[in-house]
């Protein structure tokens, strides 16, 4: 069509084109210009900002039903456009169990805990990952129905876990059926206490117990977990894992 | 004439180009997770940040005092149960916070966190009332958002009186050297001028 190689008859038809370009196509090409190319070039803005993050501990607080905690947050203080913002938070245990939790919808603040139990068999990293999701009114985004929304950033954190495994033998009984118990010979890891105080169970044979504790490694170094503990008894002879920190 | 057609088809093409594209939440497989050990699957996908994410991993000191101390006031802010706390006092072991007085700690964290609430109250109404034309009430907005700084530095300042120096300068230390760090800040999504 650009070319100047043109039969008579294109000519005269190139003059009809260019005349009723020029007429009636022109004003509706720069009309549909001026419509959508020039807002969508000038007008486009961000719509503020967020922040988002993830952390993890080990809520130690009941004994009996320790957990690797993994939070997930979002947070907008200047939300001015009606987003929805919720999270989705899962830790993942060494072996691959999973928890998973989302949290309620919030303009400003949304935040869940998620807790796995731990599994003194399932020592090692913790993975812990959010999504972050958000509803924008503006781009079509329904938060009742969840369509048109999206999750628009991902955090995550790995909690390092490991057990301190010690050796303890009774050193001295008392009266009320409890005895003292010292660390074997050698023995030497990141959580144990230089003796505690624990009920007999045996008759007549040397005592044992198998101390184990929970640490976690942060960057300051290995931090014990109170209260994530676990003893096992023998008699007569200790059990096998003697004394090593590890996985 | 020619030039114009050129230039308008271009325009249009480069246009439902750019209207097409996404923006920023594309969603991305990633090999930096390993499976579990035991084989089962760990369905872990990670999303590519939105560009002019600042991660605070890579630069800490982009993330604002005030965002990282917002985030640590509103996560302790709402632990009303004795097994909420507990949880909280695991956590502040953790992170070598265990001396602080997690009493006043909450107590302030939930001061400030009620106080915003407020101030979110007034400016989601505010918004919604003008959505239309948010400038038109930008200076509404900047008082607002400067009645939340000041609340944010009226709390850290109490720290002192309510943690004791030492308290308070363990706390701050937390929020520029841990929290800081765990934060990414995301740019909001783009839209047509009309929603600012």
């Amino acid at each position: 069509m650009f070319l100047n190689c043109h039969s008579p008859v294109e000519k005269i038809s190139r003059r009809r084109i260019h005349s009723w370009h020029r007429d009636r196509l022109c004003p509706i090409l720069i009309t549909a210009f001026i419509v959508c190319l020039f807002p969508l070039s000038t007008v486009f803005g961000q719509m503020g900002q967020y922040a988002v993050y993830s952390d993890t501990w080990v809520d130690s607080s009941n004994p009996n039903a320790i957990s690797i905690v993994g939070c997930g947050v979002t947070q907008d203080n200047q939300n001015y456009y009606g987003h929805t913002y919720w999270v989705v938070t899962t830790v993942t245990s060494a072996s691959g169990r999973t928890a998973t939790s989302t949290s309620y919808h919030s303009g400003s603040y949304a935040r869940v805990e998620t807790y796995l139990p731990w599994d003194w068999n399932d020592p090692g990293n913790y993975f812990i990952q959010t999504r972050h999701w958000m509803c924008c009114p503006y781009m079509g985004g329904n938060p009742y129905t969840g369509q048109g929304c999206y999750p628009t950033s991902t955090t995550s954190t790995t909690e390092v876990t490991g057990i301190s495994r010690a050796q303890y033998v009774n050193a001295v009984q008392y009266n009320d059926g409890t005895g003292g118990f010292v660390p074997i010979a050698g023995c030497n890891v990141t959580c144990m206490p230089s003796s505690f105080i624990d009920t007999l169970h045996c008759n007549n044979q040397l005592e044992y117990r198998l101390r184990l504790q929970l640490w976690i490694s942060t960057p300051v170094g290995r931090v014990c977990v109170p209260q994530a503990i676990n003893l096992n008894t023998s008699c007569g002879a200790p059990l096998l894992a003697q004394c090593y920190d590890g996985p | 004439m020619r030039k114009l057609f050129i230039f308008l088809g271009l325009a249009v093409i480069s246009t439902a180009a750019f209207v097409a594209a996404p923006k920023g939440n594309t969603e991305h497989s990633t090999s930096s997770i390993t499976a579990p050990k035991d084989g089962t699957a760990q369905a872990a996908t990670l999303l590519q940040d939105p560009p002019g994410t600042i991660d605070g991993a890579i630069t800490p000191e982009l993330i604002p005092d005030d965002v990282a101390y917002s985030l640590f006031f509103n996560f302790l802010a709402g632990r009303g149960t004795e097994k909420e706390k507990n949880s909280l006092r695991a956590y502040m072991q953790q992170v070598q916070l265990g001396d602080i007085d997690l009493e006043a700690l909450i107590s302030t964290s939930q001061e400030y966190q009620n106080a915003l609430n407020n101030i979110d109250t007034q400016q989601s109404a505010l918004a919604r009332a003008n959505h239309q034309d948010l400038r038109g009430i930008e200076t509404q907005l900047n008082e607002l958002q400067q009645r939340r700084l000041v609340l944010l530095n009226e709390k850290v300042q109490s720290l002192p009186n309510r943690l004791g120096k030492t308290g308070a300068a363990n706390i701050q230390r937390h929020v520029m050297e841990y929290i800081k760090r765990k934060v990414k800040i995301i740019p909001g999504p783009m839209t047509p001028e009309m929603a600012h």
